[in-house]
């Protein structure tokens, strides 16, 4: 697949709510689950692709990221290994377009995931690990709606107790 | 310290030449909604965080620092479940990594040590605001605890001179102290009962005993080891954010007044500060 042709060529992507998108293959490729489907179905260009994992105005949201960080290099392979020192950084304008309400940021997180755009699903884990940062558990139960579920009995054990927990 | 990963797509290296192009975790990575199986013991409504598939939750987990792991860790039984589960333990690996933190001592597991990093309250007394960890105990504890619940060399090494015996002092860690106005070794009474107890128990059969006695001057010696690294980190931590702080200021003080505090003597900052008020109002 010669990468100058790929440079012009459309991508159709077809959402949950069968709603057509049109995009540069340049974009769509952020995307690697897109990228394997795009070399699976090779140069038959008019199949458009189902995504019935993603909803339009999801999709919408991701595409404007992917568009913004079309020209990103390839993230080198180590990246995705687990023994790797992780930056916490947010660059400035993956910070602001993240500011989306909770709804929308897991429905972000969870397109990412699916459609393997692994810098994206970063920054939105990040911003989720960010919310949780510094505050107690009570703060944490409120902000995701989190039932506390622990007896007294056991709530007053959990404080003293830090040991791993038997594996069934 | 070696342990078996629980996942692991990657190919062995060294076995890079034949491997096919594209079949590393990037594939396995689009296979999501399995696993959304978490259950609350109530039916409670939950929140998005935790209808989240594990992998997402542990990505977004190995982004926080160890006092939010821990925090988490107390929301709820479902939370715990998972972040107290040994499968987790890359969770608390990752998090480590990130912040420079030293490896997990081999005594402890992972939960214990970031609660001895990060955790807060006496252990005996049980008051929420102290924070004084004395790492070579493996406890966190109150000045008037800590003195109830150590003893000096000297005081042990009478103990066992009454009872005909010699103390050995290489059988359990310790921490250096000032007590009654001097320095002294002392140890965690506990711990000095509990082997005092069991070699009286092996008195009988040598050869157990100078097993038990090897095994307690290892673990020993291996703890007082890794209190090195770890009061290093939490200097060096001290230390970027008492920097930070004082960055922040320094920047603070250069909007509002224009003056550099480093070049500042205390004098010139109350004069600016004065005049600064005065060109406001």
């Amino acid at each position: 697949m010669s990468t100058t042709e790929d440079k012009t060529r459309k991508v159709k992507l077809v959402t949950s709510d069968n709603e057509e998108f049109e995009v540069d293959w340049e974009v769509a490729t952020r995307s690697v689950l897109i990228k394997h489907m795009l070399e699976d179905i090779g140069e038959s260009e008019e199949q458009a692709i189902p995504l019935p994992n993603v909803t339009a105005n999801v999709l919408k949201k991701v595409l404007e990221w992917c568009e913004h960080h079309r020209k990103d290099p390839e993230p080198a392979p180590e990246s995705s290994d687990d023994n790797r020192k992780r930056t916490l950084e947010i660059g400035d304008w993956d910070a602001k377009f993240i500011q989306v309400d909770q709804e929308m940021l897991f429905e972000i997180i969870l397109a990412a995931n699916y459609l393997d755009i692994k810098a994206l699903l970063d920054v939105g884990c990040k911003t989720v690990a960010n919310m949780i940062k510094g505050k107690q558990p009570e703060e944490i139960r409120k902000m995701f709606n989190i039932v506390n579920d622990f007896t007294p009995e056991e709530e007053a054990q959990i404080k003293k107790e830090n040991e791993w927990a038997e594996d069934r | 310290m070696s342990r078996p990963k629980v996942v692991d797509h990657r190919p062995p290296t060294g076995a890079s030449g034949s491997t096919i192009l594209g079949n590393s975790s990037s594939r396995k990575r689009a296979k999501t909604d399995s696993a959304m199986t978490r259950r609350s013991r109530k039916n409670g409504k939950l929140g998005l965080l935790l209808q989240m598939p594990i992998e997402i939750f542990t990505e977004v987990a190995c982004y926080m620092e160890l006092s939010d792991l821990l925090s988490l860790a107390r929301t709820s039984l479902g939370l715990r479940q998972i972040l107290m589960s040994k499968s987790s333990r890359r969770i608390w690996e990752a998090v480590r990594l990130t912040h420079g933190i030293p490896e997990c001592p081999m005594d402890l597991s992972e939960p214990q040590y970031a609660d001895l990093l990060f955790g807060k309250g006496c252990k005996f007394c049980l008051d929420a605001r102290v924070k004084k960890t004395y790492f070579a105990l493996r406890i966190r504890a109150c000045k008037t605890c800590f003195e109830e619940q150590t003893l000096e060399q000297k005081q042990i090494d009478k103990e066992f001179m009454d009872a005909k015996r010699v103390f050995d002092p290489t059988m359990i860690p310790w921490v250096e102290a000032i007590y009654r106005n001097h320095l002294s070794k002392r140890f965690l009474a506990s711990q000095v009962q509990k082997v005092m107890r069991k070699t009286e128990e092996l008195s009988e059969n040598p050869i157990e005993l100078q097993g038990y006695i090897t095994e307690r001057q290892n673990f020993t010696r291996d703890v007082l080891k890794s209190v090195g690294p770890i009061e290093k980190w939490i200097r060096n931590a001290y230390w970027d954010k008492a920097h930070k702080n004082y960055q922040i200021m320094e920047e603070r003080h250069l909007r509002d007044y224009g003056i550099s505090v480093s070049m500042a003597t205390t004098s010139t900052i109350a004069l600016t500060r004065k005049t600064g008020n005065g060109n406001n109002s």
